[in-house]
């Protein structure tokens, strides 16, 4: 394997000519993890001043009584977006790049599992982030809170096109969390160092692991919410509207089915970095690595039994109620969990009080008395005192402020000499902690009395002379030492990585891998990939990165412009194959572009572009599906310390074939969402059961169900005559299983449009629309990916061993199935749930 | 988590073994949460007249089958992962860890979130 010498400066520049990322506009090609990683986290900073700066006018406003600093109309503009920015385009982006640029670093990777979709997942973020951000420096910011709330919301009450900038804005970002969710959780899972099992895996990425399966499933209810919504607003199909059938609170029930696991989808990496580093500036192996992960996998689960807590005071019979109480206060137990695991870490260890520890110091403190007022507005007397107040603001900003930016300032300084090669400089950065950790009690302390003094949430002003007068300008003061602090930490930020001393290799004495590797980090991370003997692979060989760099272990020849990393067994961590990576590429930003154009389509109500965009999608795709792959089956391969292993192409867990079923359980949230929907409005929502059920034709139905039940079918066929050796019988059953989907598209789409059926005058035809073209859609795009199967077959991509598109295609076409046949289901019987 | 000297427990995958008592729960709460809301929707909430209601209504005696079908499988899960076997790596401490703590933290989360069927008024 060693064909050369252990010289690391060649072994370097060979690998680096392989994973460089290209100069000039070559950069907009970028797929590398480290490129992507920083550039959302930069982003997400830059999107952090944003809504610190409407954080300051808010505070302005609100100094006084009776202030006329800003109108009503635009203070709205000024507080929706400060939330929208500080939850959509600050704190989940940048906990994607964080976990982007770190994970493969700490799990002995040399990149992410599908980097151009990383890379996509920034173009949408960015794109879709600055559309929000245009909107407001026209005037035309959303403003109707960050929460979006029907009827508010609605058409009729927000006429211009505020509201459908956020729907269809956040709709655009959302897709990068969950292409981000996709990514992270098959890295994790496949991406490993050799011998690095679950049990030994970093701390970090197994709360990277429990927040992207939250990601996968926690955001499409907010994303089929944003769709219906938008669909009312822009063709009139009711489904928020209480006089035709449909019912407001379904918007807060999609809303917060997203947004209280947000809470800890935000908080959980947070947390990690909590984790990774305390024991560190403890000197002392984390306390209760076990039971910390079993807490996460609890918090994982648990946290999707809180929703309801948002909307405690909307009138949900009082046993629910007591369900959603109680869950509430449970998950403060596995929070504990950690809470106590980080404090007998430190009584066990020498603690040494660098700059990061005082961040987690002042983390402790605030995050405490957040999670504190949250177990009391978990009680719904309690709550539905305070509820829409102050006492809310104050808790949910010490949850996030604590839970999120403290861990994540001493982060910055933890890891500024991996990214840097800079060591900071301790006198800004402590000024600045001071700064921030006043301000932030100033402000945050005192709101809890504003509202327990009765001071309801999103007034732009108020009178004088009722005891609110002195605890908002102290609030206002506090508001701006915090944004000094802030502006401080990032001038800090700027002046180490230009005048900071070099940082040695691994400067803190961490025994995890992200610092076996030379500083700033090269492009390939590890010019041999390290084995994890233990969960602390540094402590037991300190010497492990000088060997990586002389390509002592594995994979540490490169080859071919190979850009090879490992691929492992989910669980046990044995190596089983070496995943190739494709190269940089303007695909991602052409995609990026042209899935702009279909949002920018929608907000101007010019279809015809969103047509166009479409039509670049499914091009752009197509190209970018079809630069993959190979047309011969490879043998095996040398991977060093005596491994013989199969490309990732002939492999049998490809990570490919994984990312398909984890986008799928994405769907299938989101389709469980609509069936939620579709209950919730006829066992709640006024005006049930419908005036006139609609009259599905069986014969559609019959058409429909035996193209959904044949796509699968064929692709099943096709890859049992792939196993004989047959490629031409798998091209025409390809063939046969893309006329198959297309029938069922054309069924599915036909069946709740036939006769002419009104959709707009109840929320029952409307819902069974979106179920008819929710199958149809599915159907439609399984069949092209059967077009583009039987093309790959004819083309000579496709073998027995070489079988990922016939896989992928029978994956989705089955989930159709399933889901086709629930919706049939569903649209049979449900009008009949509504009460009599 | 894999390991020679197979026990039953080792033979089912980890990820139930992580994720199986967290599961129930889900389910558990799940079908309290539409227990109540079908109840009140098709007026569950009037006294049963039946035989064995005890003067309840119907949507509590659903409440607590659900309840109690639970917590009968949480206390069976445990059960079954406290039974012994080897734990001598760091690999089986972790998975035994996961079993038995899932298993009781499920058993717990059920009981806690289940007590509103005894405590609440049904439709109100």
């Amino acid at each position: 394997m060693n064909a050369l010498p252990p010289d690391p400066i060649r072994r370097h520049r060979a690998l680096e000519a392989i994973w460089g990322t290209p100069p000039g506009l070559g950069r907009l090609a970028a797929v590398n993890h480290t490129v992507v990683g920083l550039r959302f986290m930069v982003t997400a900073f830059v999107f952090f001043a944003i809504g610190g700066v409407l954080a300051m006018l808010i505070r302005a406003q609100l100094a006084t009584p009776g202030n006329t600093f800003m109108p009503p109309g635009l203070y709205n503009q000024v507080f929706t977006m400060h939330g929208t920015v500080m939850m959509f385009l600050f704190a989940i982006p940048m906990l994607e790049g964080l976990a982007m640029y770190l994970l493969p670093k700490m799990l002995g990777a040399r990149d992410l599992a599908f980097p151009r979709l990383s890379a996509y997942g920034y173009w949408c973020y960015l794109l879709g982030g600055g559309f929000i951000i245009l909107a407001m420096l026209l005037g035309i910011a959303p403003d109707g809170g960050w929460f979006m709330y029907t009827p508010l919301s609605s058409s009729t009450y927000t006429p211009g096109i505020n509201a459908d900038v956020w729907l269809l804005g956040i709709t655009f970002v959302e897709i990068s969390a969950v292409s981000a969710a996709v990514e992270i959780t098959a890295s994790i899972l496949k991406m490993r160092a050799p011998g690095m099992s679950l049990a030994r895996m970093p701390i970090f990425a197994w709360y990277m692991l429990v927040t992207a399966v939250m990601m996968l499933v926690g955001f499409p209810p907010l994303i089929l919410g944003s769709i219906l919504l938008e669909v009312e607003r822009a063709f009139g199909l009711p489904f928020f509207d209480p006089t035709r059938g449909g019912d407001p609170l379904l918007w807060q029930h999609l809303f917060w089915l997203f947004g209280h696991p947000e809470v800890y989808i935000i908080f959980l990496p947070a947390a990690g970095v909590i984790s990774t580093i305390l024991p560190v500036f403890a000197r002392h192996r984390l306390v209760g690595y076990n039971w910390i992960v079993l807490a996460l996998v609890a918090m994982g689960f648990l946290s999707f039994g809180l929703w309801v807590h948002h909307m405690f005071a909307v009138g949900i019979p009082h046993m629910a109620l007591g369900f959603f109480s109680a869950a509430s206060m449970a998950v403060a137990i596995p929070t504990a969990v950690q809470i106590f695991a980080w404090l007998a870490t430190l009584l066990k260890g020498r603690p040494r009080f660098d700059l990061p520890m005082l961040y987690l110091l002042g983390f402790f403190f605030i995050f405490v008395n957040g999670g504190l007022t949250g177990v009391m507005v978990a009680a719904v007397p309690f709550d539905w005192q305070v509820h829409d107040s102050y006492f809310v603001v104050a808790h949910l900003h010490y949850v996030l402020i604590g839970g999120f930016v403290f861990p994540l300032m001493a982060g910055a300084y933890y890891w500024l000499p991996h990214v840097t090669g800079r060591m900071p400089i301790y006198h800004l950065g402590h000024a600045a902690f001071w700064l921030v950790f006043i301000g932030v009690n100033m402000t945050f302390l005192l709101m809890h009395l504003t509202g327990l003094l009765g001071m309801p949430r999103r007034v732009y002003t108020y009178p004088a002379g009722i005891g609110w007068d002195w605890l908002n300008l102290l609030s206002s003061v506090g508001g701006f030492l915090s944004a000094i602090g802030f502006a401080l930490f990032a001038v800090d930020m700027l002046l180490l990585r230009r005048f900071g001393r070099r940082a040695p290799r691994n400067p803190w004495g961490a025994e995890t891998l992200e610092w076996a590797m030379p500083l700033p980090p090269p492009s390939y991370n590890f010019a041999s990939l390290p084995p994890a003997e233990s969960r602390d692979p540094l402590a037991d060989r300190p010497r492990l990165g000088q060997e990586a760099a002389v390509g002592m272990h594995v994979l540490g020849t490169p080859r071919h412009g190979w850009m090879e990393t490992l691929g492992v067994e989910a669980v046990s961590g044995r190596p089983e194959q070496v995943i190739l990576l494709p190269r940089p590429s303007f695909l991602p930003l052409a995609l990026g572009l042209a899935t702009a154009l279909c949002f920018l389509g929608l907000l101007l109500k010019a279809y015809w572009l969103t047509g166009l965009g479409l039509a670049g999608v499914l091009t752009v795709g197509w190209i970018w599906c079809w630069s993959l792959g190979a047309r011969r089956d490879p043998a095996r391969v040398a991977a060093g310390e005596g491994l013989f292993l199969p490309l990732h192409m002939v492999a049998p867990a490809q990570p490919g074939f994984l990312g398909m079923g984890l986008l799928l359980v994405a769907d299938a949230a989101f389709f469980a969402s609509l069936a939620f929907g579709a209950l919730f409005l006829a066992l709640v929502a006024p005006g049930w059961p419908p005036p006139a059920l609609l009259a599905f034709d069986p014969w559609l139905s019959a058409l429909g169900l035996a193209g959904l039940l044949a796509a699968p079918l064929a692709t099943l066929l096709a890859r049992a005559s792939l196993r004989r050796g047959g490629t031409g019988a798998c091209s025409w059953l390809m063939g046969l299983g893309a006329l198959a989907g297309l029938l069922a598209a054309f069924a599915f789409a036909a069946l709740p449009l036939w006769r002419g059926q009104d959709f707009t005058g109840h929320a029952y035809a409307a819902t069974a629309l979106v179920l008819g073209l929710y199958v149809a859609l599915h159907a439609g795009l399984g069949a092209v990916m059967a077009g583009f199967t039987l093309a790959r077959c004819r083309a000579g991509y496709v073998s027995a061993l070489r079988d990922l598109a016939p896989r992928n295609t029978g994956l989705w076409q089955g989930y159709t199935a399933l889901s086709g046949v629930a919706a049939l289901l569903l649209l049979q019987l449900w009008p009949w749930l509504a009460a009599p | 988590m894999s390991a020679p000297g197979r026990t039953v427990q080792s033979r089912v995958p980890g990820i139930l073994v992580a994720t199986g008592a967290f599961i129930l729960w889900s389910l558990a709460f799940l079908a309290l949460y539409v227990a109540v809301s079908l109840g009140c929707a098709w007026g569950w909430d009037r006294p049963w007249d039946g035989a064995g209601g005890f003067g309840l209504s119907l949507q509590r005696l659903v409440a607590l089958g659900v309840w109690g079908l639970h917590l009968l499988l949480l206390a069976g899960l445990l059960a079954w992962a406290w039974a012994p076997g080897p734990l001598d790596n760091g690999e089986r401490q972790f998975r035994r860890v996961l079993a038995i703590g899932g298993a009781a933290f499920g058993l717990m989360a059920t009981l806690w979130t289940g007590l509103p069927v005894f405590l609440a008024s049904d439709c109100l």
